[in-house]
């Protein structure tokens, strides 16, 4: 079974600079007895290294990422932002920014969870239906949101689709107001929340209803105790990523409406248009929605670890 | 092996007598019909005592068991739990049938998988079937805390089932099953998921509890160990349809079917004829052999089943028999030895059990397949080599035909 030999030159052998661990897998396998060099290399540090090929463009890329922020950190206006911050135009768009994107993760909660849910039972649907379904609910993830706002114009606009009735029969008009700000914010963002409600939902295991039946459970009762509180969590990690999506909103916000001071200027137009004329003030603007972002990655983050379904 | 509480009228007699005579416990006759399947399965068990089903993957027992819980639609079946209808025809002759949904059975259901709710603890899932019915959260809890004493995991109360192992997960979920008050449980294959090593602790666990707590039980499960640990009766079902009932003992000794004497390598036969004698009973088998039984004709399937004591092998090559016949199977003559000529057979497979050898053989004429356990010290030399021709011996006092 064992060569004596070789066994005898591998024991006598000096130190193995190699961890302790092959080695005795190698004895204890002999098929792998073969090859020890290489089992032995493959865990040296020196084997472990990336390939430059791969090191390099990732640096790079890291550096993409990372570099912009530290450029606005170094070039920020330090002394003077707390007045910047403080002055009423920064302060009304902070308000916009707020309510709007407040308003927007609201109206993905309420339409969202559904349309997630009829995400997950569309799965007894023929395939094409489910799979149309899919791409409506994913489309604004690709759509350049310039264009969904553009699209929304000529939907709810005063001559759109439904807005000419609208204005019509009720003298409601949607574009340019705190609504339309909503509206486009929720269409960009509510596909993150309903992505996410939609694994959540799909994570739950039906056998727990099951169980839950067993133990004398009613319906409602069981919805409450078991399936919200393991929903919960994939809910509001998606309610934040909408929320910080709508806050970041720009494209269908200035198209659909439009740069109002007060009423529907947000914070990423307001850095747009103080580019223009103060661009120490687009910097500050920039700072802001920086340490908002920031934050909300905290956020995300606490509510994954604590969850600890991850 | 069912406590005094289980017992009853039982009075000394440890088990209660097969059945549920008297509208205690379950009375089932699932009748149901699944593409292709048909289950027709008779069930009834008393208060206190434990059923196992037995039987191998697709025979129909989670069907079955699924049936009893209400998950599924039970076709014409009819299922009643301490005299309280739970499937079945309408009383009044309506078309609407009864079927009473799973939350109001008050059939508890221990799982493979313990399907215990992740974001509770131990203690609040123990609490949840109380909590579910109403009962204050205090009371819940207590309750809860005692349920979990039983099966010795109270200092675990407030670990989430993501730090418990799968056996104290799987304690866990017996306990929450019975801070319900089932008047029925049900184990569906409950050490099936575990590893080898927490078998014997969730077994112990659920033996004491069975033991304490007079509730009619079905365990399904596909080791026999189970059935001996922890039940009363055992009823066998394959294909949908009841082969076998009987005490643990008399099935794994007696089996009926081929799937049944797998479990315990005992062998079962198809005999071409069989007869009664004044002594006992013959029976003729393929290749035109004949054993013979010092037990009268039994009932049932026709059969020649013998439990793995009663085959032994015999060297037939060495000048004297009996010399080798000790050598080879190192164990006692069977009783009035010279019974039966040893059947020329040769060997096919060996398995090691714990210290003895199965050793599996394959007769020469009818090609009859039989298994012998064997002492480890058999094993040398060549004569339990795949190939090797051996003398079959069986013990006419152990042999069932029927």
């Amino acid at each position: 079974m064992t060569s004596p030999p070789d066994s005898a030159s591998r024991d006598s052998a000096p130190p193995d600079p190699a961890p302790r661990d092959p080695a005795e897998e190698a004895r204890a396998d002999p098929s792998r007895r073969a090859r020890p060099s290489r089992a032995a290399a493959s865990r040296s540090p020196r084997d472990r290294r990336l390939p430059v090929l791969v090191l390099v463009p990732a640096l790079v890329g890291l550096a993409l990422l990372v570099l912009p922020a530290v450029a606005l950190l170094v070039r920020a206006p330090w002394s003077t932002l707390g007045a910047r911050l403080a002055s009423e135009t920064v302060l009304d768009a902070l308000r916009v920014s707020l309510t709007s994107a407040l308003l927007a993760t609201l109206l993905s909660l309420v339409l969202g969870v559904p349309l997630a849910w009829l995400l997950t039972a569309s799965d007894t649907w023929p395939a094409a239906w489910r799979r149309l379904l899919r791409a409506v609910v994913t489309v604004p993830l690709v759509l350049p949101p310039v264009v969904g706002g553009i699209a929304l114009l000529y939907l709810l606009g005063r001559n759109g689709l439904l807005g000419r009735p609208l204005d019509a029969a009720l003298g409601v008009t949607i574009p340019f107001t705190l609504a339309a700000v909503v509206i486009a914010q929720t269409f960009v963002a509510m596909p993150f929340l309903v992505l996410s409600v939609e694994g959540a939902l799909r994570g739950v295991d039906r056998g727990l209803d099951e169980a839950a039946a067993s133990l004398g459970a009613s319906r409602w009762y069981a919805f409450r105790r078991v399936t919200v509180p393991l929903v919960a969590p994939g809910v509001t990690a998606g309610a934040v990523l909408c929320f910080a999506r709508a806050l970041g909103e720009f494209g269908a916000t200035i198209t659909f409406a439009g740069t109002f001071p007060g009423r529907t200027q947000t914070l990423p137009t307001s850095v747009y248009l103080a580019q223009q004329s103060d661009p120490e003030s687009a910097v500050a603007l920039s700072l802001l929605l920086l340490a908002v972002g920031v934050g909300v990655l905290l956020l995300l983050r606490d509510r994954w670890l604590t969850t600890g379904a991850r | 092996m069912s406590g005094g509480a289980a017992a009853g009228p039982g009075g000394g007699v440890g088990r209660p007598s097969a059945g549920a005579a008297d509208g205690g416990g379950l009375l089932a006759r699932l009748r149901l019909t699944r593409g292709s399947f048909v289950l027709a399965l008779d069930l009834d068990v008393a208060p206190g005592e434990v059923v196992a089903l037995l039987g191998p993957n697709g025979a129909g027992k989670s069907t079955a068991l699924a049936a009893l819980a209400g998950l599924l639609p039970t076709d014409g079946s009819r299922v009643a739990v301490d005299g309280e209808v739970l499937d079945g025809p309408a009383p009044d002759g309506s078309a609407s049938a009864v079927h009473v949904p799973a939350r109001a059975r008050r059939v508890g259901t221990v799982f493979q998988d313990h399907r215990l709710f992740p974001h509770l603890t131990a203690l609040e899932n123990v609490a949840f079937g109380p909590r579910s019915r109403g009962v204050p959260a205090r009371a819940a809890r207590a309750r809860a805390l005692d349920e979990l004493c039983r099966v010795d995991l109270a200092e675990l109360a407030g670990h989430r089932p993501g730090s418990l192992s799968g056996g104290q997960s799987q304690r866990v979920a017996v306990a929450r099953a019975l801070a319900a008050d089932p008047r029925l449980l049900l184990l569906d294959e409950p050490l099936a998921a575990l590893d080898a090593e927490q078998r014997p602790a969730v077994r112990a666990a659920i033996a004491d509890v069975l033991s304490a707590v007079p509730v009619a039980t079905v365990l399904v499960t596909h080791d026999p160990v189970d059935a001996v640990a922890l039940a009363d009766r055992v009823v066998v079902l394959e294909d949908g349809v009841v082969v076998q009932r009987g005490t643990p003992a008399e099935v794994l000794t007696d089996p009926h079917t081929a799937y049944v004497a797998s479990l315990t390598g005992a062998t079962v036969w198809r005999p071409l004829e069989v007869a009664a004698t004044p002594g006992g009973a013959r029976a003729v088998l393929p290749g035109g052999l004949t054993v013979s039984s010092r037990r009268p004709l039994a009932g049932g399937p026709t059969r020649v089943s013998m439990p793995v004591e009663a085959v032994t092998l015999v060297g037939l090559d060495e000048p004297a028999g009996r010399a080798g016949a000790a050598e080879v199977a190192g164990a006692d003559e069977p009783a009035g030895g010279a019974a039966t000529d040893p059947i020329p057979a040769r060997v096919v497979g060996v398995e090691q059990r714990l210290s003895r050898l199965a050793v599996t053989v394959v007769t020469e004429q009818g090609s009859l397949t039989a298994t012998a356990e064997l002492p480890l010290a058999a094993a040398d030399g060549a004569r339990l080599r795949r190939g090797a021709r051996l003398g079959l011996v069986l013990d006419p006092a152990r042999v069932t035909i029927a």
